[in-house]
């Protein structure tokens, strides 16, 4: 265990690493330069958006097919290639080894596998931009017919129809599974067998609880859509009619098939970036958590229900009825046991010694902003309104007051919590509260004003209101105005972030071993933790959030310490 | 006390026959009843299929299944954890089947095949 | 004593292999059971899919049951020796299992060119030209479930033969278990694929 300081070459230490951490980073890198091709996706079309029919500044026109390529990609490129690397894999990888005190994953060399084959899913999505086709633009979910019919070819064969765009996007998707499945495996097994003597289950940080319970979800809920995706692939390359009407398929079992996974996927992006609120707002509060064992029994309610809510975005897909009642209550059961997380959340901060630093103010940012998300989420999840509401940017609103937060809010706050276990250096504070009120600041202008959009009646799916003469963009402009002007300055404040990255990095101020003060095991370790994490293994006495106990004289204890 | 204390050398390196079960079932006599059931339900797959024929066709695939998953995986000797993650998987496709049936198999064809 | 039960680490006593082996069952189980449900959703829809199923040969069906069933049985026969160090006899019954699965997909290819001569093929054509679109379905859902459980015969065969190669030089004994498991599991598919595409006509 004592670790051994072998020589590495670069290769080796850096690019083909088996140590968790490299591999971590290498996700969470990965997924920053994929969020910015999302970005970008997303900075054209809503240009196009706000100004129909002018030339884009750094791109062009914008033709109608590309406008649908764009919104596609950026939603497949933001769930997949974002969310699931950086709050999964990213979180995970750093996160899991280090809290319950062990060296490494329980299979390395499995965990570099998952990272190159997540690479190749990367790039095979992007290629799919520069086949003749181009990338598929049938929206994100893939529904069939428009995915199998989408291209018309006059003489149609087997290798061409693999290098659609539709294909290209099933394959990069299901080798993206693959390489989430693989990193799931390593984080439940290191979980269950390689905690530090004395860690319990009940003194495993909740961060760590939360990514083993949101990929034990995504285990459960994939496998169906992998199926469902050969479907697809097997009707657009080899002419079967799994989906298609006119041979005896159904449309409707794709769509059951997709969401049967992406509902669960929604509660996969959320929990691993409550888990790290559950591990940022103790340490700000200087309280203990507020019911640790109850939070964790609620999500692992949340599991149970997420396998039956998913048709509620079916609603107006012509299912039946009956089970859209049925499903409406499902959703409407499930946020008892977010709202009850947050409640416990919102009871640590009540009567701690609240430190609003960087990290707390993007966690109480994340609690502020998904509160917006999620109680909307509320109407949309009862059919009545939905119905109504389903084809209008309330939707995008939504999702994006969910998905937002929860994607970069979370990711935020853990950046900035751990930056300093990380590199050994700090963050320069000025610079990184400057990045936090624009993007607070730019998000809502962004999407707040989309809701009165929404509940105005505006479509979601249309490029062009001007190529409608039945339909005036007239009520609506004003406000995709300002959320295309306020989508641009979001994107461009990010740059402050990546430039604190880069110079804090490279010539921060060293950081303490344990600047916040906290007691989960990974500030015993040194910063950055070297190749094997720990001098010693850490023996735990206790669980993570011993804050301002009564007769002591620090207000926190550190796991691996045993009380006086 | 001593058993449960593992230190993470021993995790890495695991001891090399690595079972713990402590006993076996009798494999052969599973083989014979597994042959058994097999032929009963080939035998009852040749009268016209009725809900009874179903019933029994089905009833013993489980059964077999159930025989090969507890004697020959060895989920007999497993702890509760693996029998959850077992159970889980035909919670979530039973919730999958009914949640679906009603919108494909119940539901009334209005498209005429081609 | 309390000290000392805080001390240690109440593990769930699983090797890891064999954990990471469930886990990985659990999510192949989730594929073809969902597999299988969509392909049940729509033979409860089309009862007339049992004309189709007519077709296929229950008799090398059978066997091929019979041949999984014994393997099963073998592997774990390999199981057992391996426990008690015996390696030339892991080799014989890993052997035995690899040949039961050759066999199997021996059957298969039999199988699959009687029926592709028969013009029952992945998408059919004769079929959809002869105005039973609905039937080119089954043939759809046939070929790919025994198609991929196929896949999954030959990925179950080449981790035995790497067990193999490990027991041969006593490396390794614990992936004679772990490669058993996975057969099992493939075992454990077939038995739910045959009475569906095979007896329940």
């Amino acid at each position: 265990m004592a670790h051994t300081e072998h020589k590495q070459s670069f290769l080796s230490k850096y690019v083909f690493s088996t140590d968790h951490k490299t591999i971590g980073a290498q996700y969470t890198i990965t997924g920053l330069f994929m969020a910015a091709l999302g970005g970008f996706l997303a900075y054209v079309f809503r240009y196009n958006l706000a100004f129909p029919g002018e030339n884009i500044p750094i791109f062009g026109q914008l033709a109608a097919n590309q406008y649908n390529t764009f919104v596609t990609c950026h939603g497949m490129i933001m769930v997949f290639w974002v969310a699931m690397p950086i709050l999964l894999a990213g979180f995970g990888n750093f996160l899991i080894p280090l809290m319950i005190g062990t060296d490494d994953m329980a299979f390395p060399k499995l965990n570099m596998l998952s990272y190159w084959t997540f690479l190749i899913s990367a790039i095979v999505l992007v290629a799919s931009f520069f086949v003749p086709t181009g990338a598929f633009g049938g929206a994100w979910t893939m529904y069939p017919p428009l995915s199998v019919n989408g291209y018309v070819d006059p003489n149609p064969s087997f290798f061409k129809a693999l290098f659609y765009g539709s294909s290209l996007m099933i394959l990069a998707v299901a080798l993206e599974f693959t390489s989430i499945l693989m990193g799931g495996i390593n984080f439940v097994v290191t979980t269950i067998n390689r905690r530090a003597p004395g860690m319990t289950p009940w003194r495993i940080p909740l961060a760590v609880w939360f990514i083993n319970i949101a990929t034990v979800i995504f285990m459960f809920s994939v496998g169906p859509l992998v199926a469902g995706a050969f479907m697809l692939l097997f009707d657009i390359t080899l002419g079967t009619g799994f989906y298609d009407p006119a041979r005896g398929g159904d449309p409707i079992l794709f769509q059951h098939l997709f969401w049967f996974f992406g509902h669960p996927e929604v509660y996969v992006l959320l929990l691993p970036s409550l888990g790290v609120l559950g591990e940022i707002i103790p340490v700000f509060s200087r309280k203990p958590l507020f019911g640790y064992k109850k939070i964790i029994y609620l999500a692992l309610l949340s599991a149970v229900l997420s396998v039956v809510v998913w048709a509620h975005h079916q609603f107006i897909a012509g299912i039946d009825p009956r089970m859209a009642t049925f499903f409406s209550i499902g959703t409407i059961l499930i946020s008892i046991p977010f709202a009850g997380i947050f409640l416990a959340f919102m009871a640590t901060l009540w009567g701690g010694k609240i430190k609003i630093t960087l990290p707390m103010a993007w966690a109480l940012g994340f609690i502020g902003l998904f509160l917006i998300g999620g109680l909307t989420g509320l109407f949309l999840g009862s059919n009545a309104f939905d119905i109504y509401a389903h084809d209008t940017y309330f939707v995008v609103a939504h999702f994006h007051y969910t998905l937002f937060p929860d994607i970069f809010f979370g990711f935020f706050a853990a950046f900035y919590f751990w930056f300093p276990k990380f590199t050994g250096k700090e963050l320069k504070k000025g610079l990184g509260y400057l990045h936090f009120w624009l993007t607070f600041i730019f998000f809502n202008s962004t999407f707040f004003l989309l809701f009165f959009n929404g509940l105005g009646g505006q479509h979601r799916r249309i490029n062009n209101y001007d190529l409608f003469s039945n339909i005036n963009i007239e009520p609506y402009i004003t406000f995709e105005k300002i959320a295309t002007i306020s989508a641009i300055c979001l994107i461009l404040s990010q740059t402050l972030f990546i430039y604190n990255f880069i110079v804090s990095w490279r010539a921060g101020k060293k950081a303490e071993k344990n600047p916040w003060q906290a007691n989960t095991l990974e500030w015993v370790a040194d910063s950055p933790p070297p190749h094997g994490n720990f001098e010693t293994v850490p023996t735990v006495y206790h669980g993570a959030y011993e804050y301002s106990l009564p007769n002591m004289e620090a207000d926190f204890l550190p796991q691996n310490v045993q009380a006086e | 006390m001593d058993t449960q204390h593992i230190s993470q050398n021993d995790a890495v390196h695991f001891p090399e026959p690595a079972t713990d079960y402590h006993g076996h079932p009798n494999y052969l006599k599973v083989l014979i009843f597994l042959f058994g059931f097999f032929a009963l339900s080939l035998v009852v797959g040749y009268f016209p299929l009725s809900l009874v024929t179903v019933i029994v066709i089905f009833g013993t695939a489980l059964y077999k299944a159930t025989l090969v998953v507890k004697n020959f995986m060895h989920l007999k000797y497993e702890p509760v954890l693996i029998w959850i993650a077992v159970i889980a998987v035909f919670f979530c496709l039973i919730a999958f089947f009914f949640g679906v049936y009603p919108d494909i198999t119940a539901a009334k064809l209005d498209v005429v095949p081609r | 004593m309390e000290n000392q039960r805080s001390l240690s680490v109440p593990i769930i006593r699983v090797p890891q292999g064999r954990l990471a082996m469930w886990v990985l069952i659990a999510g192949e189980l989730m594929i073809f059971g969902g597999l299988i449900a969509c392909y049940l959703l729509y033979r409860l829809r089309y009862p007339e899919w049992a004309d189709q199923a007519a077709h296929t040969s229950t008799l090398i069906g059978a066997l091929n049951t019979i041949v999984l069933l014994t393997s099963s049985f073998t592997v774990v026969k390999a199981h057992e020796a391996a426990n008690k160090m015996d390696l030339k006899k892991v080799v014989l019954w890993l052997s035995v299992s690899i040949g039961g699965g050759l066999l199997f997909l021996v059957n298969k290819g039999i199988e699959y060119t009687t029926e592709i001569s028969h013009g029952f093929t992945f998408s059919s054509p004769h079929l959809q030209a002869g105005g039973d679109t609905i039937g080119s379905l089954f043939w759809s859902f046939y070929f790919f479930m025994t198609g991929l459980h196929g896949a999954h015969v030959i990925a179950g065969m080449v981790v035995m033969f790497l067990a193999l190669l490990n027991a041969r030089k006593g490396k390794n004994l614990h992936r004679v278990e772990l490669a058993g498991m996975y057969w099992h599991m493939v075992d454990l598919i077939w038995i739910f694929l045959f009475p569906l595409l095979y007896i329940a006509k």
